[in-house]
């Protein structure tokens, strides 16, 4: 029985999804990559007086989920780095290009898994717009509702991380309650913990019910005094305060040339939040502050 | 949708816009030939009429027949956002000028575009892929690029289009080559 | 090894060797046979690997379709062998063993103070992290030190996809790993690819590059699910059902698949 060749443009040995331990899975760069294949490259790859190479490799405990850094170190400090992605390159644009809208839905949840929502709310505002499909003001109401909870719960994973990163064991571990308590609630809303596929083309999947409204009072009811205390947690430790005060500072100009968006941008001192510069949804009926 | 922006994009750039200018919503669209690439966005980006210092995100297009490159804009002096295509590059060797002068975020989704279309971007200094190993060999989001797919073996090979089997020994140049709706 | 270079050829060009027609009907409708691992010729008797369900009901009446439960509940070699009977995780049956090696004792040891390795590649990862903090708290298992280096980690637990460009990372992680080492597949991308079973990308299943000893599917599973899967393998510990001491080195995937 023989088997068709694919075409030209198509699958050659690494292409191939299926493969074995035999096979050789995947490649391995060697440090420096000789001939260096763009300017770039050859400038980085070229050690100066006493510098070295130190691959912060794609499993590492701070690079959350996979990210390798090929660093370029003079004694301790940081000359230079070069960071290679795709270790978590999953194809879902080419999975999407043969889904109906709605199988896409469920499709870009993990581009961001620890706030799904938003990055659901991207392509359904997108099929709202080409469609010219008006959304119902309390399914609005539940999307920034439900969003914004899941903001909160994923800068309390943040919050934890960074601390962890520094060495701090405690503030994880209260991160994760909060968070916990906010997952649980959106799971009550919408059947998942995490990668909801919740948000549907004009509207959400399903109405508020009696438990996630039970459960959102209960949370409302201590939430403040919740997030006051983590903060102040970080906030009110010198240590994490002097380690932190001062790093990664970055001017305007550099920003704006870096195309930084959301709450980096913020740090610059560029007011540029999008629910308030291009407000969509319901937004401009909301009443907030943008923090610089 | 802000017409007072369309009356100064048309009045702008005349001589360089390939199509009309389309708004929709809260977007306006404009086209350009790939050459047109570097002097529009400049003016773009440094004019203080437009003032479009914001570069939003970069992306490649594989309409079938043709590739483009897309650029989303901001601006304070408007509340539109701004999509820049780049229209009309060949699927054989599609090349653009890149845009890394005005931004430096740019060379990643340069590289992004690249790495999924095969669109060499010239001025780059760091064209090399950035998603699939190096030595990778196809440009994955091309349309003439075919998933292997197993759902014949599969109990669940259903009857939706997802679930069959998309063997290039099925394909016609008429379904799987999609023409752009003009 | 365990695939063999015939249905590896196969699978390389991606095609399936089921009938002409593809249009099937799904496996759990009622009626229907599930088509799944058909034989290499089409014109071969193709024997489904269905395992009679006498274990289990469910309460819910609407459920599967009618009442009636899934008729596939595992691999018929598993049934065979009659380790299935031993496969619930529960403790009752611990009571009734006496110890009469020093072998138990360390599995013991071993079995009640697993350190993972941190290998948490995407969004399982963090229901792995979940299951590590208060509410769900792993540390009840001796579990808490999520360990960075391979050289001092127990249990790989792969959450998240795996790609092929991480593949190698991944693998080379493992082979780091000391032995007595074992392997927990989290998440549906890490058992069968998941949702990205047609992805150009990623590789569908860790088992078909290191040998996995539990399964817990999920997307992503909930981290009560991530300790049952831990106690699952806590048990296998004991019974010495896991890989490790006649462990294949490289991929446990059927053949075929």
């Amino acid at each position: 029985m023989t088997t068709p060749t694919p075409t030209a443009s198509e699958h050659r040995s690494t292409d191939d999804p299926r493969i074995t331990l035999d096979e050789g899975v995947g490649v391995f760069e060697p440090i420096p990559p000789y001939p260096p294949r763009t300017e770039r490259e050859a400038e980085f790859y070229t050690l100066g007086d006493g510098e070295m190479f130190i691959n912060m490799g794609p499993q590492h405990p701070s690079t959350h989920g996979v990210l390798r850094v090929v660093l370029k170190l003079d004694g301790e400090k940081v000359v230079d780095l070069d960071p290679v992605l795709g270790y978590l390159h999953r194809g879902v644009e080419k999975l999407c290009e043969n889904a109906d809208y709605h199988q896409t839905i469920s499709q870009v949840d993990p581009l961001e898994y620890v706030s799904s929502l938003f990055c659901e709310w991207s392509p359904v505002m997108a099929y709202e717009k080409l469609l010219d499909v008006e959304v119902p003001r309390r399914a609005e109401y539940i999307r920034v509702l439900s969003g914004e909870l899941n903001r909160i719960a994923s800068h309390a994973l943040f919050m934890g991380w960074m601390a962890l990163d520094l060495g701090g064991l405690t503030p994880i571990l209260w991160s994760f309650i909060e968070r916990d308590e906010i997952v649980e609630m959106l799971a009550a809303l919408t059947g998942q913990r995490m990668l909801f596929n919740y948000f549907r083309i004009g509207g959400v999947n399903g109405d508020l019910n009696h438990e996630f409204m039970s459960r959102l009072g209960d949370w409302m009811s201590r939430a403040t005094q919740q997030i006051e205390s983590n903060i102040s947690l970080l906030n009110a430790n010198e240590i994490f305060v002097r380690r932190m005060r001062g790093l990664g500072v970055i001017d305007t100009a550099t920003a704006l040339r870096m195309c930084m968006t959301g709450p980096n941008l913020r740090a610059t001192g560029v007011p540029f939040d999008v629910r308030r510069a291009h407000p969509y949804s319901v937004y401009p009926e909301l009443d907030f502050d943008i923090p610089t | 949708m802000d017409r007072a922006f369309k009356r100064r994009l048309e009045g702008r750039f005349a001589e360089r816009l390939t199509g009309p200018v389309r708004q929709r919503h809260d977007e306006t669209e404009i086209r350009i030939a790939a050459a047109d690439v570097t002097d529009t966005l400049r003016t773009l980006h440094d004019d203080p009429a437009f003032g479009f210092e914001f570069l939003s995100d970069l992306a490649g297009v594989d309409t079938g027949t043709y590739m483009q490159v897309v650029y989303h804009l901001w601006s304070d002096t408007t509340s539109d956002w701004l999509r820049v295509i780049a229209d009309g590059l060949s699927r054989e060797d599609p090349r653009v000028p890149s845009v890394t002068f005005l931004w430096k975020g740019a060379e990643w989704m340069e590289r992004e575009a690249y790495d999924m279309f095969g669109i060499t971007f010239e001025g780059n200094r760091d064209l090399r892929r950035i998603y699939m190993p190096p030595d990778y060999t196809s440009f994955p989001l091309r349309k003439d690029f075919y998933l292997a797919d197993d759902s014949a073996r599969s109990p669940g090979a259903g009857v939706r289009h997802m679930e069959r089997v998309h063997d290039p020994r099925n394909s016609t140049p008429g379904n799987t080559l999609r023409r752009a709706r003009a | 090894m365990a695939v063999s270079k015939d249905a590896r050829n196969r699978a390389v060009k991606g095609l399936g060797t089921g009938p002409a027609d593809v249009t099937q009907l799904a496996s759990d409708q009622p009626g229907n046979r599930p088509g799944a691992l058909v034989a290499a010729q089409p014109r071969d008797l193709v024997e489904p690997i269905v395992v009679p369900n006498t274990l289990w009901q469910s309460v819910e009446p609407a459920a599967y379709a009618g009442g009636r439960a899934s008729e596939i509940t595992h691999l018929r070699e598993v049934e065979a062998s009659g380790i299935a009977r031993h496969d619930d995780a529960r403790w009752s049956g611990m009571l009734e063993i006496i110890p009469t090696k020093a072998d138990y004792v360390l599995d013991l040891i071993r079995a009640n103070s697993l350190w993972p390795l941190l290998s948490g590649l995407a969004c399982c990862a963090i229901e792995m992290m979940s299951a590590a903090t208060s509410k769900n708290d792993m540390d009840r298992w001796g579990m808490f030190p999520f360990r960075a280096s391979p050289r001092q980690a127990d249990v790989l637990i792969v959450a998240g996809t795996l790609t092929t460009k991480m593949a190698g990372p991944l693998v080379r992680l493992w082979e780091q790993m000391p032995e007595p080492k074992w392997c927990v597949a989290m998440g549906d991308c890490t058992c069968s690819g998941g949702r990205y079973k047609r992805s150009y990308s990623t590789v569908e299943g860790i088992d078909r590059v290191m040998p996995v000893d539990v399964y817990v599917p999920g997307c992503p599973p909930r981290p009560e699910g991530l300790i049952f899967g831990m106690m699952k393998l806590q048990q296998l510990i004991k019974d010495r059902r896991g890989h490790w001491p006649e462990r294949p080195i490289g991929p446990t995937v059927p053949e075929g698949v």
